[in-house]
């Protein structure tokens, strides 16, 4: 998209993706949006990209919504149907419906047979023998599915030339490539520099959960972990506030550091889908580091294209208080458990009831 | 009567927290303040010697609950079924009980009256399991009778290697059961006298 070749690409949809934070080096992505002639955004939440869209359809949420059947077709293969539970609360569309209207004023209404979702449903379901009512009742239809392995008593279930799980590879070795996987050392963080590490908490979905008003109440940023030896030689204690600076000098932040012993001296590390800029996510906006934003580099494999993100190095750059080199201490969790004598009962109360002083009570 | 208690089992707590977003959505719990929660507490010193525990932080409803005698309205007091409850028309709001609870475990709710788990006494009376038992994934959270030796909860104290309760020193005789912690809630609390608990506990102290 950037460099026009191998073909330009003028025009792009983007729908349930988060290109800021579900791709590394949003620089680049949005380099890559700047050189687009027209961008539709179609989203629930004003994410960071939408701010490079031409024009946002916003989109209806799952409760408010029919989707596409789900279909699964694993070892117990199963047909799930999303129904709207509630009706809109906004001005907003189901996608099938933004879909479906775009097509007909394209002059494509030959490709939507359908006007309605209940329709579209109804006829896929007859296909298997299922009714939309049905489904409704039961929103699951499982499939008696056949056992993996046990299943292939004649013949072997892997289409290999041995028959086998193949740990050399005769395919790649025609192909001029390493028949044997071989374990190949990534390159050490430089000096004062730690490997970005990152990873989910059970609390948030990926990088789409973190405005919940419900969930940001329990995990409302992310911290950067540090080994406590390493916080201790750099000077950094739990609570202090540090700038996130990789080897290319890409930063983000500020974000708390959280001194450990949960992880190695030679890596920090980060839970996914923090530190949003686009302003319209009100809660989660300005909270916490976001491991993409760090990630301007990274590995291809050459024989799978999968890619390894985890090549970053970031320094920890301590915010000084202004004009002076002192650190901030920022809202010490030190400072909050014990109010001034002057604050009121009810500020020691509610005080009392905060994440940070409840754990300290325990 | 039953005398109705509660447990979790560390062994199977995953911390995701969603005993706690269940409760804040079931009982309309203002934004900053909580009925339940669940901290994180590691212990150890590096590989091979590093806990970590779930603290599950919510009224214990204790046989002995401070709260009670201290209000002067007699808004808070005990079911025959060994709940603790506030009255909310009767409650209000001077927040003795806040100062009385050893555990922390109430709040002033900012529309003048002290709040606090119930065990969803309200689901309790149609039948059903408090809104945190009933939303964990991993069935960590146990409800039951603790007079009836049937009962789930009954059998999950029974069966854990280890059962803690929160304190036991102060004589409140909670009916929170912490099983098969694996650091210890005098860890997490750390030692007395000591900067206490911060989020992990005996982890980056000053």
């Amino acid at each position: 998209m950037i460099t026009g070749e191998p073909y330009p690409i003028k025009g792009l949809v983007t729908y349930a993706v988060n290109l800021f934070h579900s791709l590394p080096n949003p620089a680049r992505t949005r380099r890559a949006l700047e050189a687009l002639d027209f961008h539709v955004a179609i989203d629930i939440l004003p994410q960071d990209h939408l701010r490079w869209a031409d024009v946002v359809l916003p989109e209806c949420t799952y409760l408010e919504r029919y989707d596409d059947l789900i279909t699964v077709a694993h070892k117990r293969p199963f047909i799930a149907l999303r129904q709207p539970v509630v009706p809109p609360l906004h001005d907003t569309k189901p996608g099938w419906w933004i879909a479906r209207e775009l097509g007909v004023r394209l002059g494509l209404e030959q490709y939507f047979p359908w006007t309605t979702i209940e329709e579209y449903l109804e006829q896929r379901l007859n296909s298997v023998g299922l009714t939309l009512e049905e489904m409704k009742k039961t929103g699951l239809a499982v499939q008696k599915g056949r056992p993996y392995l046990e299943d292939w008593t004649t013949r072997s279930p892997f289409p290999t030339p041995s028959g086998k799980i193949q740990l050399y590879c005769e395919e790649l070795a025609r192909a001029g490539l390493d028949p044997l996987p071989r374990y190949e050392p990534t390159p050490e963080p430089p000096e004062g520099h730690f490997r970005l590490l990152y990873g989910r908490a059970p609390v948030h979905t990926f990088a789409r959960t973190q405005n919940n008003p419900i969930l940001s109440r329990f995990m409302a940023t992310n911290e950067v972990w540090v080994n406590r030896q390493a916080a201790a030689a750099l000077g950094l204690r739990s609570g202090d506030q540090v700038m996130l600076v990789n080897q290319d000098g890409a930063r983000s932040g500020p974000v708390t550091v959280r001194a450990t012993a949960r992880i190695r001296r030679d890596c920090v590390y980060i839970v996914h889908g923090f530190g949003h800029d686009a302003p319209g996510m009100r809660r989660a906006h300005g909270k916490g580091a976001s491991d993409a934003a760090l990630q301007t580099r990274y590995a291809l494999d050459p024989i799978s294209g999968g890619a390894g993100l985890r090549v970053n190095f970031v320094r920890l750059e301590p915010l000084t208080a202004p004009g002076g080199t002192a650190r901030a201490r920022p809202a010490s969790r030190d400072r909050r458990a014990a109010p001034a004598p002057a604050a009121t009962a009810r500020r020691r109360a509610a005080a009392a009831t905060t994440p940070e002083a409840a754990d300290r009570r325990l | 009567m039953p005398r109705y208690g509660m447990a979790v089992d560390l062994d199977r707590c995953i911390g995701c927290q969603a005993c706690a977003v269940a409760c804040a959505v079931e009982n309309d719990v203002p934004e900053g303040f909580f009925r339940r929660r669940v901290g994180e507490v590691t212990a150890g010193d590096g590989p091979g010697d590093l806990r970590l525990a779930f603290v599950h932080m919510q009224c214990y409803h204790c046989e002995r609950p401070p709260c009670v005698p201290v209000c002067p309205t007699g808004a808070t007091y005990v079911t025959r079924d060994g709940l603790c409850l506030v009255d909310y028309d009767i409650c209000i709001g001077c927040r003795a009980c806040v100062t009385a609870c050893p555990y922390g475990m109430r709040y002033p709710h900012p529309h003048g009256f002290v709040d606090k788990c119930s065990l969803c006494d309200h689901r309790l009376a149609a039948g059903r399991l408090p809104a945190c038992v009933e939303a964990c994934p991993t069935r960590a959270l146990i409800f039951g009778d603790l007079d009836d030796r049937a009962s789930p909860l009954r059998q999950a104290i029974a069966a854990a290697a280890r059962v803690e309760v929160d304190r036991p020193e102060v004589g409140t005789r909670p009916k929170f059961f912490f099983l098969n912690a694996r650091v210890t809630l005098a860890e997490a609390r750390g030692e007395v006298g000591a900067t206490l608990a911060r989020r992990e506990a005996g982890e980056g102290a000053p």
